[in-house]
């Protein structure tokens, strides 16, 4: 199943909208953080169901430069989120906050978690505010790739749907992608998707 | 008979749903006094407004085909008055500033206050 019989243009029209205002406010914190002006696009965002999860994750990881940070948010609003990103552009950008050319794995591993904070905050806290629900993050921490490609049955029963969104961070000279998923229930999307304005 | 006075507002966004966010945003006395068009990007803005010479323009800065920017400077050639309000999901100070040195009047944070909103178009429009 595609995303297209999931979600209907406007409800993914408003999905991409939602996104985009979300890390426009990401993008500000990340260039106010580096100091420098940071732009962030979105070329895909795509509800898809929970059971294709697997074939998708799988064309992002494999590779053991991915690094995988994990996020679980609470409350009304509930999921869970997983930041795909390379070590090598995590290293990019742990070179620019730490201002030197050799940096250590810590460093390389603080980068990635304050990143997927700040795309996770900025998301989720966008899509709590607009359909005035709530959200408690608990803090995110870097895991195995194993850990979401043997996700079973049993711990995805909570799960519906999963939102993917990649993103490509634009810094100066340098070009850093990403992909985050986000592990929702069916009341969450219904949740989500009140916010569509009504003519 | 007395005629009612209108305010011509071209909104411009890439995204339906941002374009409607932003109409049910006005508040009711505005949208009793408007006369509502939409372009869904640049390049579409600039020939609207060529046609129809509208009071205030409301637009996004990251659309396909023309940017925001770029239709602004368009609009400016056009008409060095035009009122252009710049909407943008870009909180970036350097933003703000590339657009207000390029002649918009205003710009505004997605999603936009409605408080922020009205004043704006109190201002413009009615000279409030």
């Amino acid at each position: 199943m595609s995303k297209k019989e999931l979600l209907s243009a406007l409800e993914e029209d408003y999905l991409r909208e939602l996104i985009n205002v979300s890390f426009g406010l990401a993008a500000s914190i990340i260039g106010d953080m580096l100091n420098t002006k940071a732009q962030l696009m979105i070329p895909k965002v795509g509800i898809y169901p929970i059971d294709t999860l697997h074939t998708v994750v799988e064309g992002y990881l494999g590779s053991d430069d991915t690094m995988l940070i994990k996020q679980f948010f609470q409350s009304v609003l509930n999921g869970d989120a997983y930041f795909m990103l390379s070590k090598e552009d995590a290293t990019k950008l742990a070179k620019l906050l730490f201002k030197k050319d050799d940096v250590d794995e810590k460093e390389i591993e603080c980068i990635a978690i304050e990143l997927t904070n700040i795309l996770t905050s900025a998301c989720i806290g966008q899509i709590a505010q607009m359909s005035h629900s709530r959200t408690i993050f608990l803090p995110p921490e870097i895991i195995k790739q194993e850990r979401l490609l043997s996700l079973g049955i049993e711990e995805l029963r909570n799960f519906t749907q999963f939102m993917l969104v990649e993103t490509k961070l634009n810094l100066e000279s340098e070009g850093i992608t990403g992909q985050m998923l986000i592990l929702i229930g069916e009341g969450v999307l219904s949740i989500i998707l009140n916010g569509i304005p009504k003519e | 008979m007395e005629t009612k006075p209108t305010i011509k507002i071209l909104i411009v966004d890439d995204s339906i749903s941002a374009r409607m966010l932003l109409k049910n945003a006005f508040s009711e006395t505005i949208k009793k006094y408007a006369i509502f068009s939409e372009a869904n990007d640049g390049l579409q803005a600039v020939k609207i407004f060529g046609e129809e010479l509208p009071d205030i323009v409301f637009m996004d800065l990251t659309m396909p085909n023309m940017n925001g920017l770029d239709a602004l400077k368009e609009i400016k050639k056009i008409s060095p008055k035009a009122v252009v309000v710049m909407v943008t999901a870009d909180r970036q100070k350097e933003t703000k500033k590339e657009l207000l040195e390029a002649g918009a009047i205003n710009v505004l944070n997605k999603p936009v206050d409605e408080d922020e909103l009205r004043d704006i178009c109190a201002k413009i429009a009615f000279g409030e």
